[in-house]
């Protein structure tokens, strides 16, 4: 690769950008703006991140370099597959559009531009932390917690019960619970339901299932089923627990099988429209 | 119940103010009509301003003054202080009083035909439907509406309210499901800007309290359906204001006994508003927060609908809630009692446990504490949870307390002593709590395991008195025919056979099919042949036996009673019958090893008169090849020595040995254990065949797959060949190799008789040194007793008889060693003797004969003993008469004792009839 020595029009932005010239552009490329340390805005594309430095050309088709540190934040223009996966998700879960934000969630990928604050690989893992948190799949929520890191977010503050989402991708115990009650105690009714939710999983998660059970149902059972999203995922899971695994001291799992699948068409009821 | 906001919504009253002053009315005074327009407008001044009372005395005063002339005097137009007393009444929320004015408005000052229409006489029709609705006289409002329809009169009321009323009127008289359809469509209309998330929930709590009561199921639903994103979108104060519209929809349907639905309505309850509102300062000084009442009220519903659907993990944790948020109130103790009974329905045993002992710690003398742990006690007893039983037992036990709980923790203790046959403790609870007085359910289980517990200690007396005492109260009849079963099965063991065949006889024709029939019977026919009856009727016993074996499907007494029919058939020459029942036998699922060695061996003549004695042999050799592979295992030894003693019954015995070892293939222990058999078959001369199968033994097979017990004969074969560095190496695989092993001490055990019986004092000295470590080491009661008896043999064989008489004695203290009885007996007998003790020991001989007639080894040696002492004493005529008593029970018998005892006997009386 042949590369020279630019100049560019204003000095601040020269005194920022190891400038030189590129002969073609053999990597990937996204549209967006640069915003530096400086208060400068930059448009242009992301090259590539590599050795602490973004290469970044700019409209004019100058190539260059940003020292990382100089940079507060990329504002990218989300590519399309990227785009299209989020409005499948809001439209309800999909596979493909999982996978595909996963893939942009993998750091390693240079197309991904990881650790650049606003890389598209912190972004994919941020929204399908928030995907998984909504849809009460929560070990992978807590996997995609562990993921992220916040700091190459600088749009976002640190969400509700993050850490805790963490630690329940770590092997959850004692001290996990301990401090779920305490965040429990000081939290909103809605917001305590969840951290219930996340005790739930964590007891499931290490075999104790009856545990888990009674958890589950201080999800689901004091709360309107309106206003209540994770009381729908403790049903469901309860109702997986006593199909697959119930607990040996369950007197009639069966029974109450049955009963809690009951307690949940009531308190969830399947749409009218989705009903053959 | 109808609230007049939904009738008369804010927003009309002040519209409704403007009308009125617009109506162009002059008043000069009170009996001049031209000045009622004044007055007119000073009511309406009164009335905006809420001085209501000033209003009213004017009023009061103009309709008394014009009220029943007004119509002539003043025209339609007076009609509008009827109109406006109507207004004042409301604005007093005295609609009742209110609705006449109203009438005689649009009644009396009708506008009369062809005449410009008077817009108060409309209004106050309009009025008028609105207070019909509010008095839920709703009867009288549909012609209302159709004037209201005609004139086109809707718009003069708020479109919104208008519409309320119009779909509640319809709900109200026979038009449900056009009301319904009404409301739905005013619901679902979204284009309207004018329409309000507020004014939808406003129709949802209306339609909660107006319609869903005497709605169905399906329409309530359908309505939910619609409903639920119109509250999910609500503002936090709507859904505060619905809460307890929904909570009386949710009572509703439950009362109406609808809990599915109750719970459909519970699940638009909004819990976290209900929570905010109960942290707000209360509304008035004195007066209770209405959230807390709501959510009390709200926990309770929830609770009780979860456990109605017989879903307790949905009740569990309302029931944990109301706990922790009222735990002073006097419901309080009944929840928690309640929460624990779930708790162990739902399997939390867990929470269940702290739950009740929460109870007992918060209420300690509240009945509904020990109610508690006795119902958790009998539930965990229920599900099998002993360990958490036992737990709470102990924690009941502990408090010393005579009552129901204790009772049944003192049971469960009890037979947790019981299963773990630790029965001197199990006897200890029972009897306690029996001393104690029972009155609780379990009462008849104590009686019945105190008994059963002494049947285990042999204590067969204390068994029969209590089961007779028991026996003698009344009782449940599930118990009368187990305690008949046990109580017979003590008598006999009392030796009372007379009582026990009274008692199982009372057992099979009172309690005929119960379960304990089939029991009752097998050991009834046990009885009656051991008391000589005929074998016939014997065999009807039997046969009543197997009968209600195969009909309660207990395959193990239809085993036995089959097994006690195939022997009586033997005995009796029924040699076909005989063979029959074999078949079913062998058919048998509960059919043990041990059950085949015992017929073999008790019905074998039998079965070889019917022609089966082929067949018992391969049968025989089929069950050893399944046992053969396992080296040491004591059951291949004793099958080994059934086959052996069957053909010794049979001429070709010997031979069938011999093909049968040819057999290829078979396992190596098996093969080397029939090696040594033959061996040890051969005549003592036959040095060279034994010599030929020994060293097949030795040098053919491997010997780590050789028994132990055929590894030390070997050894001792080569010591005698005087191969001790051999016999040492397979002695030494034994007891070096195999050392930790299963069969280990077992082989030693053997090695240490075999090592006994030699001359060489050293080697009797190792003899005994491997019996001290057998003794030392095994767990095992029958190795423990053979060692003891090995021991004990081995002084009276060295004639060490102090240490002999304290090894036999040691030997008959243990009541369950009973390999040996009548032989120990006798052994002590004469260790006493030969230590220097005749006089002693000639009581016990005389015992042993008396004792262990059938036993001749042990008591023809016992005769001969006592009278060989007696005649030493210089007393022949009593050892005559002994040795004769002894010939004459033994008549027919071939034994070396006998025979001995015979020879004795002639001399001895030759001598005395030539003495005498």
């Amino acid at each position: 690769m042949q590369t020279r020595c630019l100049t560019l029009t204003t000095r601040r932005v020269l005194a920022l950008l190891v400038l030189c010239l590129s002969g073609g552009v053999l990597w990937a490329q996204t549209r967006g703006r640069a915003f530096l340390m400086n208060d400068q805005v930059v448009p242009g594309w992301i090259l590539k991140v590599d050795a602490g430095e973004v290469a970044w050309r700019t409209p004019n088709g100058r190539t260059g370099a940003f020292p990382l540190q100089n940079i507060r934040e990329v504002r990218l223009e989300l590519p399309e597959d990227f785009a299209t996966a989020l409005q499948e998700l809001e439209k309800g879960a999909s596979q493909q559009a999982l996978s595909v934000l996963e893939t942009y969630a993998d750091p390693a990928n240079p197309g991904n531009y990881h650790p650049v604050p606003g890389n598209l690989s912190s972004r994919a893992a941020w929204y399908l932390f928030q995907h998984h948190r909504a849809a009460g799949t929560s070990e992978q929520a807590a996997r995609w917690a562990g993921a992220l890191d916040l700091s190459l977010l600088p749009q976002e503050g640190k969400p509700s019960l993050f850490d805790l989402y963490r630690a329940l991708g770590k092997d959850p115990g004692e001290e996990f619970h301990a401090e779920a009650r305490a965040q429990q105690a000081e939290a909103p009714f809605a917001l305590g339901l969840e951290i219930e939710y996340l005790m739930a999983v964590a007891y499931q998660t290490a075999g104790n299932l009856e545990k888990a059970l009674m958890s589950y149902a201080r999800v689901f059972s004091p709360a309107g089923g309106v206003l209540n999203p994770y009381g729908a995922f403790a049903l469901e899971r309860t109702q997986q627990i006593l199909a697959t695994q119930p607990p040996g001291t369950l007197a009639d799992p069966a029974g109450l099988l049955q009963a809690v699948s009951q307690t949940k068409e009531l308190l969830y009821p399947t749409p009218p429209e989705s009903t053959p | 119940m109808t609230h007049l906001s939904s009738i008369f919504p804010k927003c009309l009253l002040p519209a409704l103010l403007l009308l009125a002053v617009l109506v162009p009315v002059e008043w000069v005074n009170a009996r001049n009509p031209e000045h009622l327009d004044e007055q007119y407008r000073t009511l309406n001044g009164y009335l905006q301003q809420g001085e209501i009372k000033q209003g009213m005395v004017l009023l009061d005063l103009i309709l008394n003054e014009f009220g029943p002339t007004a119509a002539q005097e003043v025209g339609p137009s007076f009609g509008k202080f009827y109109y406006l007393k109507g207004l004042f009444l409301l604005a007093e929320q005295k609609v009742e009083k209110a609705l006449p004015h109203f009438v005689t408005c649009h009644q009396t000052y009708a506008n009369p035909p062809q005449s410009a229409a008077n817009p108060v006489v409309d209004e106050a029709l309009v009025r008028h439907i609105e207070c019909l609705i509010a008095l839920e006289r709703y009867g009288q409002a549909p012609a209302l509406l159709s004037r209201v329809d005609q004139k086109g009169l809707e718009k003069m009321s708020d479109q919104w309210a208008w519409f309320m009323n119009r779909g509640l009127v319809m709900i109200h008289t026979g038009k449900g499901a056009e009301g319904i359809a009404y409301f739905q469509r005013l619901l679902e209309d979204t284009t309207n800007p004018n329409v309000t998330p507020s004014m939808r929930m406003e129709v949802i709590r209306l339609l909660a309290v107006e319609w869903a009561g005497a709605a169905s199921e399906q329409e309530v639903i359908t309505f939910l359906d619609v409903a639920r994103p119109i509250i999910r979108d609500a503002t936090p104060l709507d859904r505060r204001l619905s809460n307890p519209f929904f909570l009386d929809a949710a009572r509703l349907a439950f009362d109406a006994q609808q809990s599915a639905l109750s719970l459909r309505w519970l699940s638009v309850f909004d819990r976290a508003e209900v929570l905010e509102q109960i942290k707000e300062p209360d509304p008035e000084n004195g007066r209770p927060n209405p959230g807390e009442e709501l959510l009390k009220g709200h926990l309770a519903l929830t609770a009780t609908v979860y456990q109605t659907l017989g879903n307790p993990l949905g009740a569990l944790p309302v029931l944990e809630e109301m706990i922790r948020r009222y735990p002073k109130e006097e419901q309080t103790p009944q929840l928690m009692y309640n929460l624990a009974v779930g708790q162990v329905s739902a399997g939390l045993y867990g929470g269940a446990l702290r739950t009740a002992l929460a109870l007992r710690e918060t209420y300690p003398d509240n009945p509904l504490a020990g109610e508690l742990e006795s119902t958790i006690l009998e539930l965990l007893v229920a599900t099998g949870e002993w360990t958490l039983a036992l737990d709470v037992a102990e924690g009941i036990m502990a408090r010393g307390q005579a009552d129901p709980a204790t009772e049944m923790a003192g049971y469960v203790l009890g037979m947790n002593a019981y299963e773990a046959g630790d029965y001197g403790k199990a006897q200890q609870m029972f009897q306690q709590l029996v001393t104690q007085g029972l009155s609780g359910a379990y009462a008849s289980h104590i009686q019945y395991y105190l008994a059963a517990t002494k049947v285990q200690l042999e204590d067969w007396k204390g068994a029969a008195e209590i089961l007779e005492a028991f026996l003698a109260d009344e009782q449940k009849p599930e118990w009368a025919s187990p305690t008949l079963l046990l109580y017979a099965q003590s008598l006999l063991q009392d030796g009372r056979p007379l009582d026990a065949k009274a008692a199982l006889e009372n057992l099979l024709e009172n309690h005929a099919g119960s379960a304990e029939e089939a029991s009752a019977s097998w050991m009834l026919a046990q009885l009656l042949a051991q008391t000589g009856t005929a074998p016939g009727e014997v065999g009807v016993v039997y046969e009543q036996a197997l009968s209600s074996a195969q009909r309660e499907g207990d395959a193990a007494m239809e085993k036995e009673a089959l097994k006690g029919l195939l022997f009586l058939a033997a005995d009796s020459g029924e040699t076909e019958k005989a063979s029959q029942l074999f078949d079913q036998f062998f058919q048998n699922p509960n059919r043990t090893v041990e059950d085949v060695l015992e017929v073999m061996d008790r019905a074998w003549d039998g079965l070889a008169a019917a022609g089966r004695s082929g067949d018992l042999q391969r049968r025989m050799e089929d069950l050893l090849k399944q046992e053969g592979s396992r080296r040491d295992s004591p059951r291949l030894r004793k099958v080994l020595n059934s086959y052996v003693a069957i053909l010794e019954r049979t001429p070709e015995g010997a031979s069938r040995l011999g093909a049968f070892a040819k057999t290829p293939g078979l396992p190596v222990p098996l093969l080397s254990s029939l090696i040594l058999l033959q061996a040890e078959a051969l005549p003592a001369d036959d040095s060279e065949g034994r010599m030929n199968l020994y060293t097949e033994l030795d040098q053919n097979l491997p010997l780590v797959q050789i028994p132990s017990y055929v590894l030390i004969r070997l050894a001792r074969w080569q010591d005698e060949q005087g191969a001790t560095d051999r016999a040492a190496t397979i002695r030494n695989q034994v007891l070096e190799t195999r050392q930790g092993e299963p069969g280990f001490e077992l082989a030693l055990l053997d090695a240490a008789s075999v090592q006994a019986e030699s001359e060489d004092p050293q080697q009797v000295a190792l003899a005994k040194e491997w019996l001290q470590q057998v003794m030392a080491t095994t767990q095992d009661p029958e190795v423990q007793e053979m060692a003891q008896l090995g021991m004990a043999r081995v002084f009276s064989r060295t004639g060490e008889w102090k240490q002999a008489e304290t090894a036999w004695e040691t030997y008959l203290a243990e009541r369950d060693w009973t390999a040996a009885r009548a032989e120990a007996n006798f052994e002590y007998a004469r260790s006493i003797e030969e230590g220097g003790n005749p006089r002693k020991a000639l009581g016990y001989y005389v015992s042993i004969y008396a004792n262990f007639e059938g036993d001749l080894d042990w008591s023809s040696q016992a005769a001969l003993r006592a009278a060989r002492m007696i005649d030493l004493q210089g007393n022949r005529k009593d050892a005559l008469l002994m040795l004769q008593d002894l010939l004459r029970r033994t008549r027919d018998q071939n034994h070396p004792g006998i025979e001995e005892a015979r020879q004795q006997f002639r001399v001895w009386r030759e001598e005395f009839i030539r003495a005498n």
